[in-house]
């Protein structure tokens, strides 16, 4: 055994993924001294691409990679170290029962072509529903992409923030306004049946909306959480989350950043309520006057600190933090493209096979008895049209986001029952691919427990903290650590448990960051 | 041709009785219009079967505004309410849990679950107090105004954000959650014991289309503290002779300060001439003038039914056909020849004297949830069981007893359509007959008579659009500044001399009677009557 | 209905007075006879047995048992020697008092703690993080106290010289007969005094023990009311009563630091992190916002302003034979400076005592206050003078067995 020896960094990230690499980032951009550490052999956290069948590689455990704010591409300049971005992102087929298909494309107009064909009335309504959408997108991006403000304890400058965007929101007008708060608090269900009749367009709306979330269509706040998620969305980088993370990296060391591998925290060092260093899972020492914590809230407050670190109330807060994980994933290596009967054109490179809100509903209402759900929906990508390199030549790869399998699966998982789930899936998709079964060169299934031993993910769950209404803003992950730091002076989380969430946008790691700097700290 | 009242208001129910009270106490000729044959709408006593009295709909006083209760004189007038001392959940198992008012006993009785429940029971007592003292005064006023631009309401917006800003952080963030979250994942914050959480959870779905774990039934839980913060005033009971005498003591002060009630007298539309409202027509014919005519039915039924769209904005009638009163729950009275004991908690005790929830876990109430959702009546209902006759022995013939079920869900939108209900009803009884035998065998043979109120009933019978008791379901998105409609909140209507006046108004329903009251003040206020 | 404690077949025989009350979910005696004075006096010139079992009582154990009472006390834990007992509070976040109680080391890794209050889950939630376990003992382990001027003799008889021979505020094991308990010298009376822990299902044997022992030295059973005039003679505080509980206070006033009820000597500072560490810093150091706003402290009534004060009346003074809890506002020239939360006549020192929270500012010793006091319907004030707790502290209660100190007060 090495003596330990104690070296001294500025500021200590734990954990690589998108957040982890975007805080190190931009703290080394101020002159810091950043050391990440990853507990895995491989940098990028979720967002690491794996060769998961040999010749077939991911783009990380997450496959959106049009959640990566903007503001952080720019801030890092991240195309300059090597990040492509698509101008146009590719449409979704929404793959309905008895063969129904609705493409949503980026351009209302082309979507509401083909919504035409399903219900003129719904054509119409999309135009206004999307021209709404417009409207309110400014405010929601100025939530995303600052630091959350409590409006109660808010200081001038950040009660000038909030004033101009309370300014914002009255100058959309009377009912606008309203209608903005009116719809924040209501149900996927109630909200878009309100305006569409057909019940597939309706559910690959709000699909996308519930991932990260435990809730279904008809659960009150969906709408909210939808906002968050699905009004995110910039440009699409090509190669997805892996690319992303490959970019921040490339952005990280450039900047001076020192990144290790295999080195797992065991335990923050606090004295006199700050932190004084880390100490990794060898024994080795490492001093450091702040960190970041990427890891995930609840890892963070609870496993890495000692117990007298955190008050009772602290504690308690931080015990409360939800993060049930509900998604599997399956990568799948094919011998061909995924080609969707019934539907022509262009190759299929996103499909949402949710029937209608019932299916998202009852998919969902699996979680709540702790059983997968017999019918899953899946979010499915074929990342291999855009980077060719994912898979050997003609082939290609799936990813696919499996809704809903619990972490806490009643009885345990297994290898079995992974292999009934990965079938459930596969039926699914093939129902609406005949071709796919005779494609299908290998599958691995990664369920919720899983993810949470492989990558540390609390709960298995790949945001780090559910979203929901009371774990949104300045309240995410909880009241105490809303705004990054933490009661632990220079314990800051910088993960996608905190705002905004999502383990691909950056932005919570980009903003962590700043909020460090701001504060003297790293 | 006689002289118009000041004010006709439309239906007897409680909010309407409570604001022609209160106009006619100021002085205003009041008539109010009765469809049935008996006051009170959904706050009614009825002797559905000879000797026995039956809180028909609403079963227990738990909100009636304390202030009401004194402006109105309603205890001279009749008013008693007789204390529910205890919150009984017998278990499918033999085992059971009973809630008392002795903080000591109920904590022996919770730790016997879990003592680290047992313990922290009183602290989340005393906060849910906590809450309701910040929720009151917005209760007890009319909806703030967020998007006016008058600088009166925004400092009364600011006054309310003072308010939160004063308070501790902890109890801030507490009342933040309490708003958001689901009533499971709220009880979660204090409690782990599954048979403890079942019951209080159940509180947070009372009339609505949601379930325990569904997100933004917190705050309703509230409602079962708001007794707490009116201090030992006990409004949290049964009204004796039934729920019915809340009403029958509203329209004797009513009367006493001149208001003219007649009963049988159904409305058929209201009277809109050159866009204001002249008065109402009966069925049958009979015009009836007014200065003001006050509607004391559900929005919808006002503004569609009553009004009819020629007379009002595009917006506001799709806004009201959107307008969500799912109703979601049922009634099953019962005459009992003798009442049969709890196998869990054998004898007639005290533990009978308060009520009684069917509601064994939370996967339980979940399940019933859900068999709702996808338009079937749970299977396994949630039931809420008063037994009035233990403690006013003026409702049922000596010896003999009154079983008031209130069964959730049974939902509007059944399938196979609304219309359907009467086909299901029997079935709907039974199974909550079914249900209740598990836990008191020998119910069913003790039943002399049983009335069974589906949501369809309860629209046909008592005028509730959809069955929803609530006139309106109590989501976030559908009250205050927003109820019933965005711009209509504060009582008046887009026809001049049309107000509103019942729970589909701020703040809503649960018999608690300001609607009624705020509505009245709102009239007097604005000048013209 | 509460529940009858594991002496409650002994008990329930003695008391001819039928004055029961509830303590902690369980009957407890007030006065076992009609008048409370046979039992004061036996507590205070022989020996009086009490059930104490409503007592909250917490095992905890294990290699970090010390560091989590530690972190939960306002008193360093890790000092306390095997077989010793100490005294204290602890607090909340805020450095709020939650409750007081005693901690005893019974063993090198093994505690045994009382609260007032249940407890267990305040302990259970800041045990995650500590290799400890914790049992609740409440219901399984039943005590006694002892205590008087001849309790020692008793003790000497019922367990031997081991236990009777305990220093003040130490505790051992020991045997009464055939039963095995832990004996520590510990008291809510004051004086020289011990308190028996025992297995629920033996409590009845060693109270028969007990009585059987202290047959020849005076021992009587002694009810509640009894140990409250004593108690208050000590100077003690009653949770509930002098101070509201941290968990139990709906506003903010309501609550108390350890400084402000005098326990400030229970609270060690300079130590690593312990709940409410912060908050009880920055009230010792004195910054503005953290200073302490009151204090509580004893306080004597003039006699002889009562004496007159009922003369007025054609009345003769009256003293009340039981202690009293109704709070009474405490002024100083003319304005409301604080309440009285207990106080009883003293036939001891023969004063009128009280137990009084008051502005800070007002609570040096020697400070003149004014008291309320009610007589013949009518509200008047007696004035009041802040004194030293404890009133009442002989040299017996703290004397070891060897210096001759049986004799009475």
């Amino acid at each position: 055994m090495n003596a330990p020896t104690r070296e001294r960094f500025d500021c200590v990230v734990i954990g690589s993924g998108i957040n982890g690499l975007a805080a190190a980032a931009t703290l080394a951009r101020a002159e810091r001294r950043v050391l990440v550490l990853e507990a895995s052999e491989q940098l990028g956290g979720t967002a690491a691409g794996e060769e998961f069948h040999p010749g077939y590689r991911t783009v990380g455990v997450h496959h959106d990679a049009a959640l990566l704010r903007p503001l952080v591409t720019r801030s890092l300049d991240l195309e300059r170290h090597g990040l492509v971005l698509r101008r146009s992102p590719a449409p979704t087929v929404l793959a309905g029962g008895d063969g129904a298909r609705l493409v949503l494309h980026a351009d209302a107009d082309r979507t509401r072509e083909e919504i035409a064909a399903h219900s003129r009335r719904d054509a119409e309504s999309y135009g206004a529903w999307r021209a709404q959408l417009g409207r309110f997108r400014p405010i929601v991006e100025r939530l995303l992409d600052a630091p959350p403000s409590d409006p109660f304890e808010a200081d001038f400058a950040e009660l000038g923030t909030l004033a101009k965007t309370g300014l914002a929101l009255r100058l959309l007008g009377g009912r606008d306004m309203t209608e903005f708060l009116r719809i924040l608090p209501m149900s996927l269900a109630d909200w878009l049946g309100g305006w569409f009749e057909t019940d597939l367009l309706a559910a690959g709306i709000a699909a996308g909306g519930l991932e990260g979330t435990w809730m279904g269509p008809r659960s009150e706040g969906s709408v909210f959480t939808w906002f968050a998620h699905e009004q995110s969305r910039g440009p699409e980088a090509v190669g997805g989350p892996a690319a992303v993370a490959r970019a921040l990296l490339a952005a990280a060391r450039a900047s001076g950043v020192e990144c290790r591998t295999e080195a797992e925290v065991r335990r923050v060092c606090v004295e006199d309520g700050g932190v004084r260093g880390v100490e990794l899972a060898g024994g080795q020492h490492l001093a450091c006057g702040a960190v970041a914590a990427a890891c995930g809230p609840r890892r963070a407050l609870l496993d890495l600190l000692p117990p007298t670190a955190l008050e009772p109330r602290h504690a308690d807060a931080a015990g409360s933090i939800r993060c049930r994980g509900g998604i599997a994933k399956l990568d799948v290596a094919l011998s061909g493209p995924l080609e969707l009967a019934g539907h022509g054109g262009p190759a299929v490179e996103r499909v949402c096979t949710a029937e209608g809100l019932e299916a998202l509903e009852r998919a969902f209402d699996a979680l709540k008895y702790r059983r997968a759900s017999e019918r899953p929906w899946l979010d499915v990508r074929v990342p291999s049209h855009a980077d060719p390199t994912l898979a050997p030549d003609g082939h290609h790869v799936l990813s696919i986001l499996v809704h809903n399998a619990p972490a806490d699966l009643a009885g345990g998982w297994d290898d079995e029952r992974r292999a009934e789930l990965t079938g459930r899936a596969l039926d699914t998709l093939t129902a609406h691919a005949p071709t796919l079964p005779e494609r299908v060169v290998a599958t691995r299934c990664t369920t919720p427990d899983q993810l949470a031993e492989r990558h540390r993910l609390d709960g298995g769950h790949l945001y780090q903290a559910e979203r929901a209404l009371d774990q949104a803003l300045f309240l995410r992950p909880n009241a105490d650590c809303g705004r990054y730091a933490t009661p632990v002076g220079g314990l800051f989380l910088c993960g996608s448990g905190s705002h905004p969430p999502g383990p691909a946008s950056g932005a919570a790691g980009l903003l962590a960051a700043r909020a460090m700097l701001a504060a003297r700290q790293g | 041709m006689a002289r118009p009242y000041d004010a006709i208001i439309i239906g007897g129910g409680h909010n309407g009785l409570i604001c022609a009270a209160t106009l006619a106490r100021a002085g205003r000729r009041v008539l109010v219009l009765e469809r049935r044959h008996v006051l009170g709408g959904a706050a009614v006593s009825e002797e559905v079967f000879e000797g026995f009295t039956f809180s028909v709909c609403s079963y227990v006083v738990s909100l009636l505004r304390p202030w009401i209760i004194r402006d109105l004189d309603l205890a001279r007038h009749g008013l008693r309410i007789l204390p529910l001392d205890c919150s009984f959940s017998p278990l499918p198992d033999g085992r059971s849990l009973a809630r008392w008012g002795d903080p000591e006993r109920t904590r022996r009785e919770i730790a016997a679950f879990s003592p680290a429940d047992a313990e922290v029971y009183g602290e989340y007592g005393r906060t849910m107090m906590q809450m309701g003292r910040i929720v009151k005064p917005l209760i007890d006023a009319p909806a703030p105004r967020p998007t006016s631009l008058n600088p009166a309401r925004l400092v009364e917006i600011l006054g309310h954000a003072r308010r939160l800003q004063a308070l501790p952080r902890s109890l801030r963030t507490r009342f933040l959650q309490m708003m958001t979250m689901s009533a499971a994942d709220f009880l979660d914050l204090w409690f782990e014991s599954d048979v403890l959480k079942a019951p209080m959870s159940v509180s947070g779905i009372i009339g609505t289309y949601q379930g325990v774990r569904s997100p933004g039934t917190a705050y309703v839980l509230l409602h079962h503290y708001m007794g707490e913060i009116d201090g030992a005033f006990r409004a949290w009971g049964l009204a004796q002779g039934g729920t019915g005498a809340v009403s029958l003591a509203i329209a004797a002060a009513a009367r006493a300060a001149g208001c003219e009630i007649r009963t049988e007298a159904p409305v058929e539309r209201v009277l809109v001439r050159g866009g204001t409202a002249r008065g109402v027509v009966l069925a049958g014919g009979e015009e009836l003038y007014a200065r003001t005519v006050v509607s004391g039915v559900d929005p919808r039924l006002t503004f569609l039914g009553l009004v009819g769209a020629e007379h009002l904005p595009a917006e506001l009638c799709e806004r009201m056909r959107h307008f969500k009163l799912r109703g979601s729950s049922g009634k099953v009275n019962l005459a009992l020849d003798h009442l049969p004991e709890f196998t869990s908690r054998p004898g007639i005790g005290p533990h009978m004297h308060g009520d009684v929830a069917i509601a064994p876990s939370i996967e339980y109430l979940e399940r019933a949830f859900d068999d709702a959702k996808y338009g079937e009546p749970s299977r396994r209902p949630y039931i809420n069981v008063v037994i009035p006759s233990l403690s006013d022995p003026s409702v049922a013939p000596p010896g003999k007893h009154v079983m008031s079920c209130f069964v959730q869900y049974a939902p509007y939108h059944v399938n196979g359509g609304a219309e359907t209900w009467p086909e299901r009803r029997a079935a709907f009884g039974d199974t909550v007959l079914e249900t209740l035998e598990e836990y008191m065998p020998g119910l069913t043979s003790a039943v002399l008579h049983r009335q069974v109120l589906t949501p369809w009933d309860l629209e046909q019978e008592f005028g509730l659009s959809e069955g929803n008791i609530f006139h309106g379901e109590l989501s976030l998105d559908q009250l205050a500044f927003l109820r019933p409609a965005p711009g209509w909140a504060h009582y008046q209507t887009p026809v001049a001399g049309l107000w509103m006046c019942a729970s589909g108004t701020h703040p809503g329903g649960g018999l608690m009677g300001a609607p009624g009251a705020l509505a009245a003040r709102a009239m007097l206020a604005e000048g013209s009557l | 209905m509460p529940v009858e404690s594991p002496f409650h077949p002994r008990t329930a025989p003695l008391c001819e007075s039928y004055r029961w009350k509830e303590w902690a979910g369980r009957h407890a005696v007030c006065s076992f006879g009609t008048t409370v004075d046979p039992e004061y006096l036996a507590l205070r010139h022989a020996c009086g047995l009490i059930d104490v079992s409503p007592l909250f009582k917490y095992e905890v154990k294990g290699p970090d048992a010390a560091a989590l009472l530690s972190w939960i006390w306002t008193r360093d834990v890790t000092r306390l020697a095997v077989g010793a007992v100490a005294y204290g509070c602890w607090c909340d976040e805020d450095g709020k008092v939650i409750d007081d109680g005693t901690v005893a080391r019974l063993g090198p890794e093994r505690y045994r703690m009382t609260a007032a209050e249940p407890s267990l889950r305040w302990l259970s939630r800041q045990a995650r993080g500590f290799d400890a376990t914790l049992r609740d003992e409440s219901e399984s382990v039943a005590a006694l106290a002892l205590q008087g001027p001849t309790s020692r003799g008793v003790l000497r008889e019922l367990c031997g010289s081991e236990a009777a021979d305990l220093e003040f505020f130490r505790g051992t094991r020991a045997r009464a007969g055939g039963l095995e308990l832990d004996v520590t010298r510990t008291g809510y009376t004051g004086d020289l005094g011990f308190e028996l822990w025992v297995d629920a299902t033996d409590a009845v044997e060693l109270w028969d023990a007990a009585v059987a022992a202290g047959a020849d030295h005076g021992l009587a059973p002694v009810g509640l009311d009894a140990l409250d005039i004593t108690r208050l003679e000590a100077g003690f505080l009653l949770a509930g009563v002098d101070y509201i509980g941290a968990r139990d206070a709906i506003i903010p006033s309501q609550t108390s630091t350890p400084f402000e009820l005098g326990l400030g000597w229970a609270v060690h500072l300079e130590r690593g992190p312990f709940v409410g560490r912060d908050a009880l810093r920055r009230e010792a150091r004195g910054r503005s916002r953290g200073r302490s706003r009151q204090a509580l402290v004893g306080l004597v009534a003039d006699w002889e302003a009562i004496e007159e004060l009922h003369e007025r009346h054609s009345l003769p003074p009256s003293l009340p034979t039981r202690a009293w809890r109704e709070s009474v506002p405490v002024y100083a020239a003319g304005r409301q400076v604080g309440r009285a939360t207990s106080g009883t006549w003293s036939p001891t020192l023969k004063q009128n005592l009280a137990l009084a929270t008051v502005e800070a500012g007002r609570s040096a010793v020697g400070t003149r206050l004014e008291l309320e006091t009610t007589v013949a319907y009518e509200r008047h004030t007696v004035p009041a003078t802040v004194v030293e707790r404890p009133f009442f502290d002989p040299p017996r209660k703290k004397a070891s067995s060897g210096a001759a100190a049986e004799e009475g007060a």
